[in-house]
């Protein structure tokens, strides 16, 4: 035999018995075959290229110290909690990344599905769950967003299951969410404001997609707020107003036109497509801007927006000085102000003192909403603290039959 | 040596190289084996070249080290070459950072030596261009590596340099080893820094990592040394209760009867003895039995039960009753679910019962959810029950505090009896919107009669 032939031959046993281990020690592990605890000494550190990330790759294993070799963590929380036996957090944490990262999709998902069924109402919000269903987003999209619509009612801080899908194909991420019922369209709103806050230029690929999805109104008001978060005092809203109305035209654009309202130092009495767009919503959804607004109330136009706007103006001077704020109402008489002031100013005064309260309530002339409300205010804080007094004005006072029915419940 | 014998010897050398070298990666160090250089982000090379296309999200490819194709341990590149991959890393992380690139960070950090470590950190908090850089991945696995390794020196550099979150990091891995030598350790801090780090460490404990260690007996003898760690005043009391929590739980694991007594044991040798001493106990008591069973809620068993049944009425809150309800339903089924309601004494629980129970059960079957409602008398379980139909949908669509919503999911009820109901439940549990009665009521999208009705039962005056 040749000296070629006989290294030749050598090598190739040394293969064999390179392999011949390989096979063993695949052989004894289980469906998690990969999951082991490191400790800290002595810490085995693969090398990154010996044990690559997506999983189905046989890795190398690490040695298992403190898991008994018979019992594989069968659940992300069994896995969790074997790895806190790592040594400190650091070490958990690293045992538990490594762990997860080894895990095929189909173990992934199998343990995320078992932990959306858990007890605990803030499970979803552990590093353990947060960190198995990126992993699982990354590697497995389909998976992770199917389970997403399995728990995302249970669980609130199961959105992590998109993220990092949607970041990678917002495209797909749109579409997709486009055929779900429309209040698991709506459920999108957190990771759809993230992924655009973060990149307010995802939206635009995808804004035309969802112009009549809740989504759309959402990931408009994300990229305004990502854009404010990023201002600074005095900054030129321009730039920013340009890219609202670039938004397709309805909900979507007026959501990010009124979300404007909280741009820094902006005065949204001087942009009138600002206003127009905060009066154009319902009074609820304009109610999140009040504090931004309170101080132009003059400045917008006339709507349930200008009304609230008043109402709090008033509210919160008559809780300062409350004959200043009665100076100011009575300086609004005949104005179509009036009621919404009075209503305000109701409000501060009433649970102080309701009969005066009530009868500025009376003092709004015509019938409608803020006179409604502020006798409903004023009446309650009365009824409360001199129900006797309280029956014995409501059987006077002048009222409409509807009010009378309003208030006591009874036709008179 | 004759050929045969040779080739035999051979083959034989050639088989136990090869068994040798594979056992020898198996089991290499990290000395043996560390991080190559060219898998981090480096000084010079764009991060994206090092981070892999997230679909694989591997961390493995091959980028050459300015210019070099050498592989380098991490832990033995100069300190800058370190601070500017560790600054790469944590850039990345911070936009859209894989699981991988989180991987790689705790990898190569748990290279690092103790002194390696608190140079790095040194470096971050300089100033770049005059610009103080903020790699927050960097800077909390640096911070958790320095714990790690002495979790007591690291605690002294935090203290020294005022930081919250290097104490945080340090006290937290002092929990680990020992709960009782932590809270030692808190008590020793400042008031006001200790409320900055105090702030830190509930996230810490949220998070789920790293768990307290020792016995309700070691908590309290250090706690009694430091009694204004758990005066509800003070800044410390939210940590030091989930980490009490922490270690009742785990006594509770195996024997929640006897975690019980000691807890009550804790309570009792805390409260200093007075007037109100009982009511004060009995606070302690309830708060941590709060954690205690939202912990073993999560660990499966029916060990929280145990922990909940074991709890006077006055120990109990409506979210505790809710979430146990919502367990019992999930473990026992509809009838154990509304007896252990019927058990509860005082007049809020039934109704805070009833909405874990209806919740539970719409996570299952929302129609079948709805159509229960419809055969529950009048009382305190119904109308939890309406309550959750509302909670169940601003958490569902994400919508939390969204009238509208709440309103839609009001429609969805079956029957015009409960929808009245439901918004008559929902009037008198609006927070904030601003509105009143009559304008909630005047928004409804309902028959003018069924408004009127609305109108009758939310009157503000009531007439005999």
């Amino acid at each position: 035999m040749s000296p070629r032939i006989l290294a030749a031959l050598c090598l190739v046993c040394a293969v064999s018995g390179f392999q011949l281990v390989d096979a063993l020690t695949t052989r004894r592990t289980g469906p998690i075959s990969s999951v082991r605890v490191v400790k800290e000494k002595p810490t085995a550190t693969p090398t990154l290229t010996n044990s690559p990330l997506p999983s189905g790759n046989p890795s190398t294993p690490l040695p298992s110290e403190n898991l008994p070799a018979q019992k594989q963590p069968q659940s992300l929380l069994e896995l969790a909690n074997a790895c806190e036996k790592a040594g400190s957090p650091a070490q958990s944490r690293l045992a538990l990344m490594e762990a997860i990262s080894k895990l095929k999709p189909e173990e992934l998902e199998g343990m995320l599905a078992v932990e959306a069924g858990n007890n605990d109402f803030f499970r979803s919000g552990r590093f353990d769950f947060q960190f198995a269903a990126k992993r699982l987003s990354e590697i497995a999209p389909e998976k992770a967003a199917a389970l997403w619509l399995k728990t995302q009612a249970a669980h609130p801080s199961s959105d992590i299951l998109l993220s990092s899908w949607a970041k990678k194909d917002p495209q797909a991420f749109a579409s997709w969410s486009l055929g779900l019922p429309t209040d698991a369209q709506r459920a999108l709103s957190g990771t759809m404001a993230q992924l655009v806050t973060e990149d307010p230029q995802r939206l635009m690929g995808i804004a035309a997609q969802l112009a009549g999805s809740p989504a759309g109104v959402s990931g408009a008001r994300g990229a305004i707020a990502g854009m404010i978060a990023k201002a600074s005092k005095g900054a030129d809203p321009a730039e920013a107003i340009a890219y609202a109305q670039a938004l397709p035209e309805g909900p979507m654009r007026t959501a990010a036109l009124a979300e404007l309202a909280r741009w820094p130092s902006l005065d949204p009495g001087a942009h009138p497509e600002i206003a127009a767009a905060l009066s154009e919503l319902s009074p609820s959804q304009a109610r999140r801007y009040l504090p931004q607004v309170t101080a132009v109330a003059d400045k917008l136009p006339q709507g349930a927006l200008r009304d609230s706007a008043y109402a709090a103006q008033m509210t919160g001077a008559a809780k300062k000085n409350p004959q200043a704020a009665a100076q100011k109402v009575e300086s609004l008489s005949g104005t179509p102000d009036y009621p919404a002031a009075v209503r305000g100013f109701v409000e501060a005064t009433a649970t102080k003192d309701p009969a005066a309260a009530i009868e500025w309530a009376l003092t709004i002339p015509q019938t409608g909403a803020q006179r409604s409300a502020a006798l409903e205010k004023a009446a309650a804080a009365y009824f409360r603290s001199k129900p006797a007094d309280a029956l014995k004005w409501v059987k006077t006072a002048p009222l409409s039959s509807e009010e009378y029915l309003m208030l006591t419940g009874r036709t008179r | 040596m004759k050929p045969p014998i040779l080739l035999s010897a051979s083959l034989a050398a050639g088989i136990c190289a090869g068994i040798a070298a594979r056992w020898s990666e198996i089991a290499s160090s990290p000395s043996a084996s560390p991080t190559p250089v060219s898998d981090v982000a480096p000084s010079g090379v764009s991060i994206k070249s090092t981070i892999s296309p997230l679909q694989d999200a591997s961390v493995t490819e091959e980028v050459p080290l300015l210019g070099t194709s050498e592989k380098e341990d991490f832990h033995s590149l100069t300190p800058e070459k370190q601070r500017n991959a560790l600054l790469n890393l944590s850039t990345h992380i911070s936009k859209e950072g894989t699981c991988g690139d989180q991987l790689l960070m705790a990898r190569v950090v748990n290279q690092l030596t103790f002194e390696q470590t608190s140079l790095l950190l040194e470096s971050l908090a300089k100033p770049e261009d005059g610009k103080t850089v903020q790699p927050a991945a960097a800077r909390t696995a640096l911070l958790e590596r320095l714990a790690a390794l002495n979790p007591e020196r690291a605690l002294e550099l935090g203290k020294s340099s005022q930081d919250p979150k290097a104490t945080q990091t340090a006290l937290m891995a002092l929990a680990q080893k020992s709960g009782a030598e932590a809270l030692k350790a808190m008590a020793q801090l400042p008031e006001k820094f200790r409320g900055s780090v105090m702030g830190e460490m509930r996230q810490g404990f949220n998070d789920g990592i790293g768990k307290a260690t020792g016995t309700l007996s070691e908590l309290t003898a250090a706690l009694k040394a430091n009694p204004e760690l758990f005066d509800p005043k003070s800044n410390a009391e939210g940590t030091v209760r989930r980490l009490v929590g922490q270690v009742a739980s785990q006594a509770a694991t195996s024997d929640p009867n006897a975690a019980m007594r000691d807890l009550r044991k804790m309570a009792s040798e805390l409260v200093p003895a007075g007037e109100n001493s009982k009511a004060a106990e009995s606070a302690l008591v309830a708060k941590i039995a709060s954690q205690m069973t939202r912990t073993l809620r999560s660990e499966g068993g029916s060990a929280d039960l145990v922990v909940f049944n074991s709890l006077a009425e006055n120990e109990k809150n409506s979210f505790m009753v809710t979430l146990e309800a919502a367990a019992q339903f999930r473990r026992q089924g509809t009838e154990a679910a509304i007896q252990f309601a019927e058990k509860q004494s005082s007049e809020q629980f039934p109704k805070d019962a009833a909405t874990g129970v209806w919740w539970a059960l719409a996570q299952q079957d929302r129609p079948a959810a709805l159509q229960w409602i419809e055969s529950l008398p009048q009382g305190a379980f119904r109308d939890g029950a309406l309550n959750s139909v509302m909670q169940e949908s601003n958490f569902r669509t994400r919508s939390w505090g969204d009238t509208e919503q709440s309103i839609k999911a009001g429609m969805d009820l079956v029957s015009k009896r409960s929808q009245l109901d439901y918004f008559a439940v929902m009037a008198q549990q609006r927070r904030g919107d601003g509105t009143s009665s009559s304008e909630f009521i005047s928004s409804l999208p309902l028959t003018d009669a069924d408004k009127r009705e609305l109108r009758r039962r939310m009157a503000p005056i009531q007439m005999k």
